[in-house]
C-alpha cells in the first residue's frame, strides 16, 4: 500500500474510536485521583475474595495461612456470574461437599511453585478426608468428616468454609508439603447466558510449602488433622 | 488452648505479611478482585461495536449488598433451586439496567435506585470473555432507542439481575426460587462517578455494566 496517498489526519483530529480509548483513560485517571483525595464514594467498586486455610492437629492450631486460587476456580466465579443455567441443579461449587460425593480435600508430598494453569496437586496422596463408619441403632453408617458453613462474621464480610478431618492414623506419617482443595466446577468459560456442565473433583486452590505458605509438616498419627478452608468475600 | 491458638494465629498473619512485604513468598493467587465498571456511550451497541458510537464516560459502579451475598451463596449452595436460577438468566427480562433521576450516595443496604425510570431497554446483549491472561470479563448491555426515553436529566443508573437475596445455609437447596429484577450494583452522580447528563434524544443511548475478575 503507498502509505503516500493515504489522507492524513492532522494530530488533534483523531477517529471516533481512538477519541473514546482516551477519553476511557482519561476518565479512569480523573476517577483514580478523585479516589485519592475522597472526592469520590468508593464503597463497592470492588469486590475482594480471599483465600485463606487454616490447619489443625488435634486441637493445636498448626498454622494460618493464604492458598493460590488457580485459574479454573477463576473461570467458575466468572461462569457462576455470566451463564443463563447449568445442566443440572446440582452446579455449584459447595454442592456434593458434605457427603464428599463431589468435592474433596486432599494433602500431597510435591514440591513447586502454584501457577495459574495448574490443575492437580504436584503428588497427591490418594487418602481422602475420612469416612468413619459407626455403628448406628442397626445398621453401619457411614459418615464422611466434611463439612462446611456460610458466615456473616461482621457487616460486610461473608465467609464460606470448606472443612475436612482426617482421623487419628488414617493418613500415615508422611510430610505434607502442598495441599488441595477440589470442587464441583466447570473448567471451561462459557458464553454469556449458556449452560455450565460441571465437573466433580476439580482442583480449585493450592497451599505449598514452596510457595512459602506453611512450613512441610509431618502428620502427628496419634491425632487427627483438620483442614479449614475459606473464603472470604469483603468489599474491597 | 483457645487463647493459645489465637495467638498462633495473629502471629502466623504477621509472619506471612512481613514475608509478603518481603517477597518471600509466592502471593499468586491468594486474593481474587472483582472490579465493577460501566461504560455509557451516545449510539447503538451496532456503533459501539464498529467504534462509531461516541463514549460519554467510563466510571465505576456499586456493587450492594444483596449482590456480595449472591456470590457467596453461589459459591456454597448444594443445589439451585431450578437449573436457570443464576444471575443473569433472562437477561432483558429477569434482569436489567435502568436509568433514574435520583440523588444521594450509594449504601450497602439500598435495593433499588431512588428514583427509577421505569422505561425499559430496547435491546439487550451480553458477553463473557478473557481480554488477556488471568483476566476475564462478564458484560451486561442496554440500549435505549432513539426517542424512547425523554430527556430526562439521568444522575443514577442501576444494574438489575436474578437474585437469591438472603445469605443460604451451606450445601442446602433454597427452599424458593430467586427473584428477578434484584438490585445489584448502583452508579450515580452524587457518588461522584459521573456528571448528571441530559438524556439526547436524538441518538440512542447504550450502557455497558462489566464485572472484570482479575488476581489480585
Amino acid at each position: 500500500m503507498n502509505t503516500k496517498l493515504m489522507p492524513k489526519l492532522p494530530l488533534f483530529q483523531l477517529s471516533v474510536e481512538r477519541q473514546n480509548r482516551l477519553k476511557e483513560i482519561l476518565h479512569d485517571a480523573k476517577q483514580s485521583i478523585k479516589d485519592r483525595l475522597g472526592l469520590r464514594n468508593t464503597f463497592g467498586d470492588r469486590i475482594l475474595i480471599k483465600d485463606e486455610v487454616l490447619v489443625w492437629q488435634g486441637k493445636k492450631l498448626l498454622f494460618k495461612s493464604k492458598g493460590h486460587i488457580v485459574s479454573q476456580g477463576l473461570t467458575e466465579l466468572v461462569n457462576l456470574m455470566g451463564v443463563g443455567g447449568t445442566t443440572t441443579t446440582y452446579g455449584t461449587p459447595g454442592s456434593g461437599w458434605a457427603d464428599q460425593s463431589r468435592g474433596k480435600m486432599l494433602v500431597g508430598t510435591g514440591t513447586g511453585a502454584t501457577t495459574a494453569a495448574m490443575t492437580g496437586l504436584v503428588t497427591p496422596n490418594s487418602t481422602l478426608p475420612t469416612t468413619v463408619t459407626e455403628l448406628g441403632l442397626f445398621l453401619q453408617v457411614d459418615t464422611t468428616t466434611q463439612s462446611g458453613l456460610i458466615a456473616n462474621p461482621t457487616a460486610g464480610v461473608y465467609r464460606v468454609s470448606f472443612i475436612a478431618t482426617w482421623a487419628a492414623a488414617a493418613l500415615t506419617a508422611i510430610t505434607v508439603t502442598e495441599l488441595g482443595l477440589f470442587l464441583q466446577v466447570d473448567t471451561t468459560l462459557r458464553a454469556f447466558n449458556g449452560t455450565v456442565t460441571p465437573a466433580n473433583y476439580v482442583f480449585f486452590s493450592r497451599l505449598s510449602s514452596s510457595d512459602g505458605d506453611f512450613t512441610a509438616f509431618l502428620v502427628n498419627i496419634a491425632v487427627p488433622l483438620t483442614v479449614e478452608w475459606r473464603l472470604t468475600f469483603t468489599f474491597a | 488452648m483457645k487463647e493459645s491458638n489465637n495467638l498462633r494465629r495473629t502471629i502466623f498473619l504477621l509472619g506471612q505479611k512481613i514475608k509478603d512485604l518481603l517477597h518471600m513468598r509466592n502471593t499468586f493467587g491468594d486474593r481474587i478482585i472483582i472490579q465493577d465498571e460501566v461504560l455509557a456511550w451516545a449510539g447503538s451497541a451496532e456503533q459501539v461495536k464498529k467504534g462509531t458510537a461516541k463514549l460519554l464516560f467510563a466510571s465505576k459502579g456499586h456493587i450492594v449488598s444483596q449482590g456480595l451475598v449472591e456470590l457467596v451463596n453461589l459459591m456454597a449452595l448444594g443445589a439451585l433451586h431450578g437449573v436457570s436460577d443464576v444471575p443473569s438468566t433472562g437477561w432483558g427480562t429477569g434482569g436489567r439496567i435502568r436509568v433514574g433521576t435520583g440523588t444521594g450516595a450509594t449504601t450497602a443496604s439500598m435495593t433499588d435506585l431512588v428514583t427509577p425510570n421505569v422505561t425499559n431497554p430496547s435491546s439487550v446483549a451480553g458477553s463473557t470473555s478473557n481480554p488477556t491472561a488471568g483476566v476475564y470479563r462478564i458484560s451486561w448491555t442496554a440500549t435505549w432507542n432513539t426517542g424512547v426515553l425523554t430527556a430526562v436529566t439521568v444522575t443514577e443508573l442501576g444494574l438489575y439481575l436474578v437474585l437469591y437475596l438472603g445469605l443460604q445455609t451451606f450445601g442446602a437447596t433454597p427452599v424458593s426460587g430467586p427473584t428477578n429484577l434484584s438490585f445489584f450494583s448502583r452508579l450515580s452522580s452524587s457518588d461522584g462517578d459521573f456528571t448528571a447528563f441530559l438524556v439526547n434524544i436524538a441518538v440512542p443511548l447504550t450502557v455497558e455494566w462489566r464485572l472484570t475478575f482479575t488476581f489480585a
